[in-house]
């Protein structure tokens, strides 16, 4: 027997068929209220009415489907609606098939060629395309365009950032011109494991151009293995993407930058990656528990309470414009303290056996200038210390203060004229007037050479 | 997972890498002194008082502590390979401060570096619309990406001059690729502020008169390395870029090494004039001649980290209403302008 069916519940209305007869099934909405199931043999075409109640009319095909496909599973097969036909490509890319005066029949002169399982096949002016996938071991990042004269399927150039190491299990959402790529795992070179890419990647189909549009915020934590059983359905605009294991659902609209997730109260926990959008329906088959038939559920969108919406990409602009008024603030108090540093901390003079420098100038010293300046504990020396280092019993002592005198001036005249400022400067004891020492300004810190 | 918002770690392991930085500055500088590994004073030293090669080796190893601190702790994500390179290098400046390598052997083995670099999956594979051109051969990527490696290490090397120029340089690069990190691969981020926070705890030591210490060929090997790194992260473009949307990437590179890049090629084409090697060791570098016109080191890196912190963000201000060409042409304005005002 072929169909038909039985309604379950006012949301739930299944299409039941014996897994024998009916196998699975290849869904794609013909317009915004009915929907076709195609099978091996035939085709329904199923309508809801405004309440939600379906019919269907079944038609077998008028030949036997090509036997190319007969060794594949049926609901492998990816549909697309072109210029008021229906084409169905084979898992992976290459063959290509019609459906065309209720025959479905195989348009294309190539062969499976494999190389791009899980890429976006989709419809854009005159012409079928695919979009990335992987085979053979390879992630693809290329544009593949179908030739309606040769049959086989051309490499589209395109330029711009394209994601590098390739496209696997993305999610894509086509908008006029544009594909939105995201959420997709590539190859690195010389590794075997699944990298995840976390960026939102435009390829403009008018300039042939990829950009690379941002960071995903909060890309899922799913496992690549998860990821495969992830339900995605084209909602116009946006992508409505479901994990079996998840009580909700999110609808991505990467040219609106939105997320907007909905609880799904365990209502699509049947949900396979099969299901589509008819109006405000969702239709999808699944397996009865039994495992013996199949049936396809249609649920109502509009039933589902909305619980979070957030950005697709983050506000990064106000972040780094944070993060640039911060460090410019911390570059003014880099130089800020560089300046005060240098010219508050102690100066640093060097003393060797014949001359005295910092880091920019130096100057030469004669041999009683060195001595006067090694005798300086703490920056602090007694005149009468000084004048004991010339102590000379052949000289008056009005002679040797006097050297002393003439010392310390030239001293202090060579270290001004090159330095800017006194070196030695002569004070008076506050507890007696009558000492007298000299001094060298506390900012200043001299360090003896060996 | 310690913390969910990075500004507070960045904060910890700036304040922690500066102050280990400036512990074991003070203490390598102790143990080179008592053993007489000494930089010898020539006549192309800038310095007239003792000094140690040793800040390159105290930098990379508080680097490599905070580095282990922060990926046990936070989000921090190692990239093996990039580490792996940027060690290399730092291993073969080790050998080059202790030994002299020769030229040609650093040579060989900085491009081995590169190489080991490229298995970190980051490479110049897309010019970005530099003479229209947009993703490149890979092949010419990887040659592309080992020329770039190539001339940013040497370029910080020979740019290590004066106190405080390779670091402050250095920073600022830091601080504008951090900000690219920190909106699209926080995971790198915390990398910024640790060499940022190593390079301040060794500037206090640098820019000491009592215990001078320089970055050495380890310090500029490995800032150079980490630098090309990113360099060649940014330019990869399979990562996306927030400052796509204000200036071109391959610019932004650019003006980020202004000084290092413009030094560098200045000096090899003097020498190349004079029928010199490229590589010969001299005073013919711009920041000599701010040093020889009496500015104080700490000055003169200074003003030529504010310059080219300044066409920096001119570029950034101009680029989306002007475009790539005026662009270039008002950075070539200023720094002619620049030259003559001070250099000259």
């Amino acid at each position: 027997m072929r169909p038909l069916l039985f309604i379950y519940s006012l949301f739930f209305f299944n299409i039941s068929l014996s897994q024998e007869d009916a196998e699975r099934f290849v869904l794609l909405n013909k317009d915004s209220s009915s929907f076709y199931a195609f099978t091996k043999t035939g085709v329904y075409t199923s309508s809801i009415d405004s309440i939600g109640n379906t019919s269907s009319v079944y038609r077998t095909y008028a030949d036997k489907i090509p036997s190319s496909l007969k060794g594949i599973g049926f609901e492998t097969l990816t549909p697309i609606r072109h210029q008021n036909s229906i084409y169905f490509l084979f898992p992976g890319g290459g063959v290509l098939y019609q459906y065309k005066n209720n025959r479905i029949i195989r348009v294309d002169e190539s062969f499976p060629h494999r190389n791009q399982f899980s890429g976006f096949f989709f419809s854009f002016n005159d012409g079928l395309y695919l979009l990335g996938g992987y085979g053979y071991w390879e992630a693809k990042n290329h544009l593949t365009k179908f030739n309606f004269k040769s049959g086989s399927w051309d490499i589209v150039k395109v330029e711009g950032t394209a994601p590098k190491g390739g496209i696997n299990q993305g999610s894509f959402v086509l908008e006029d011109d544009k594909v939105f790529v995201y959420d997709f795992y590539f190859k690195k070179n010389n590794s075997d494991s699944d990298e995840y890419n976390p960026n939102l990647f435009e390829l403009n189909l008018s300039t042939l151009k990829w950009m690379n549009k941002g960071r995903v915020q909060n890309p899922p934590s799913i496992s690549f293995e998860n990821k495969i059983q992830k339900t995605k359905i084209s909602f116009g605009n946006s992508l409505f993407e479901k994990s079996q294991k998840n009580n909700f659902y999110s609808l991505t609209s990467p040219s609106k930058n939105s997320v907007v997730t909905y609880s799904t109260d365990n209502k699509l926990s049947l949900l396979t990656n099969n299901a589509i959008k008819v109006g405000d329906y969702i239709v999808y088959y699944s397996l009865t528990a039994d495992r013996l038939k199949n049936f396809i559920s249609i649920i109502n969108i509009n039933s589902f309470k909305k619980i979070n919406e957030s950005n697709l990409i983050g506000d990064n602009e106000n972040l780094l414009i944070k993060y640039f008024m911060f460090s410019g603030i911390f570059i003014i108090m880099l130089m800020f303290f560089l300046f005060v540093y240098f010219n508050i901390q102690n100066k640093v003079f060097h003393l060797s056996k014949v001359s005295l420098f910092n880091k920019t100038s130096s100057i030469a010293l004669t041999n009683d200038e060195v001595i006067i300046l090694k005798s300086f504990k703490e920056n602090r020396l007694e005149n009468s210390s000084i004048l004991n280092l010339f102590s000379d019993e052949l000289k008056s002592s009005d002679a040797i203060v006097k050297k002393k005198n003439k010392i310390i001036f030239d001293l202090n005249q060579k270290f001004e004229a090159t330095f800017k400022f006194q070196l030695l400067i002569k004070k008076s004891d506050e507890s007696d007037s009558r000492q007298i020492f000299y001094f060298i300004p506390k900012r200043i810190k001299l360090v003896i050479e060996d | 997972m310690f913390f969910n918002n990075l500004l507070m770690p960045a904060f910890l392991f700036l304040v922690f890498t500066g102050l280990m930085s400036y512990f074991l500055n003070g203490y390598i500088f102790s143990v080179f002194s008592n053993n007489k590994i000494i930089d010898p004073i020539t006549s192309r030293s800038s310095h007239r008082s003792k000094a140690t090669r040793s800040g390159g080796l105290s930098v990379f190893l508080a680097i490599c502590i905070s580095l282990a601190l922060a990926s046990s702790t936070t989000v921090l994500e190692l990239k093996p390979y990039a580490f792996l390179a940027i060690l290399f290098m730092a291993l073969t400046g080790v050998a080059d401060d202790f030994f002299n390598v020769r030229y040609r052997e650093k040579f060989f083995l900085q491009i081995f570096a590169g190489v080991v670099l490229l298995q970190s999956g980051y490479s110049i594979n897309n010019f970005h619309g530099i003479f229209g051109v947009f993703v490149i051969p890979e092949w010419l990527s990887i040659m592309v990406t080992l020329f770039v490696f190539l001339i940013v290490v040497n370029a910080i090397n020979l740019i290590d001059g004066l106190d405080g120029l390779a670091s402050l340089i250095s920073i600022k690069f830091l601080i504008v690729s951090g900000g690219i990190i920190l909106v699209n691969s926080s995971e790198l981020f915390l990398f910024f502020p640790i060499i940022i926070g190593g390079l301040l705890g060794f500037l206090l030591h640098n820019f000491s008169s009592t215990k001078k210490v320089f970055l050495g060929d380890t310090g500029s090997l490995f800032i150079g390395a980490t630098m090309a790194f990113f360099v060649i992260f940014i330019l990869d473009g399979n990562n996306q870029i927030i400052t796509d949307r204000y200036i071109s990437r391959p610019l932004m590179c650019v003006l980020i090494l202004l000084y290092p890049l413009t030094d560098t090629l200045r000096a090899i084409i003097l020498r190349s004039y004079k029928n010199q090697s490229p590589f010969v060791a001299d005073r013919i570098h711009l920041h000599h001649r701010l040093a020889d016109k009496g500015y104080e080191h700490w000055a003169a890196s200074s003003i030529i980290f504010l310059i080219s912190g300044l066409i920096l963000f001119i570029n950034f201000l101009l680029f989306q209403y002007i475009g790539l060409i005026l662009c270039v042409a008002i950075t070539l304005v200023l720094m002619i302008v620049f030259y003559y005002t001070l250099f000259k």
